[in-house]
């Protein structure tokens, strides 16, 4: 018995629905993953049961675990970290700054640095933590 | 010279690349895509080195960092911190409150005493430091 050949327009036709489940997954990870610069050096920040959801933008001071400093991904000592907070003040007053520290840090060398940015007229700052749930 | 009709070869652009395309986007995407779930602590900058408001009216709660905790400067058992502080903040639920923490006390110990302030309905902490 002879089988008429099949239509070789069929051969991708298999292939469309993996490039639809692709696509999905594609658009699904575009819209909910946050793209941002890599860190200066790694955080491992600490966690907190606060509820309030935040976002990073560059007004981010990171602590290592360590204690080096570094404030839009340039690597500063106290010095240049006043002087850095206090050029952000002067274009902007309402600037709110985020500090990232590390879990591991001394508690007293975030104050320190809390103290440093009070010294040049910080009045609130937002400690970056995750979530405790996980 | 007569050409036959070319209908096998141009009838469909092959799928292929872009496939390959999308899957390396996907393979993109998934690995530099960031799905930490950032909270914010919300701190006001009073480091008691400076005028702290109504530092006599503050509740310090110092971290040692021996691991041991006190409530102004009387010590308590760091698992019986809770009760020593609601019994403190029974009178008076706007006391401010204070968390001194030692050199020495990392900041997931001070954050955690924080949680703990924040969860009896203290609506003033900070974070201080000292000895």
């Amino acid at each position: 018995m002879l089988l008429p050949r099949p239509e070789p327009a069929d051969e991708t036709d298999p292939i469309l629905p993996l490039i639809n489940v692709v696509f999905l997954l594609l658009i699904f990870f575009i819209m909910t993953g946050a793209l941002h610069a890599v860190d200066f050096f790694a955080v491992d920040p600490p966690v907190s049961a606060s509820e309030t959801h935040t976002a990073l933008d560059d007004t981010v001071i990171l602590v290592s675990d360590d204690g080096r400093l570094a404030i839009g991904n340039v690597a500063v000592n106290e010095d240049a970290l006043q002087a850095a907070v206090a050029a952000r003040l002067a274009a902007d007053a309402d600037t709110v700054f985020r500090i990232k520290a590390d879990g591991r840090v001394d508690a007293a060398r975030v104050v320190a640095v809390m103290e440093r940015l009070e010294a040049v007229g910080v009045r609130r700052v937002i400690l970056l933590t995750l979530g405790r749930d996980r | 010279m007569q050409f036959g009709p070319q209908r096998q070869t141009a009838r469909l652009i092959s799928l292929t690349p872009l496939i390959d395309v999308v899957f390396i986007l996907l393979v993109f995407f998934m690995l530099a895509a960031s799905f930490l779930d950032w909270r914010a602590v919300d701190l006001t900058v009073s480091s008691g080195v400076t005028a702290a408001p109504a530092a006599g009216a503050a509740i310090v709660v110092g971290l040692r960092a021996d691991g041991a905790a006190e409530v102004d400067s009387t010590p308590v058992d760091p698992a019986a911190l809770r009760p020593a502080l609601a019994a403190r903040l029974a009178a008076d639920r706007a006391r401010p409150v204070v968390i001194r923490s030692e050199p020495g006390v990392p900041l997931q110990r001070a954050i955690d005493t924080l949680d703990l302030v924040r969860a009896l309905g203290v609506a003033s902490v900070s974070l201080s430091r000292g000895r």
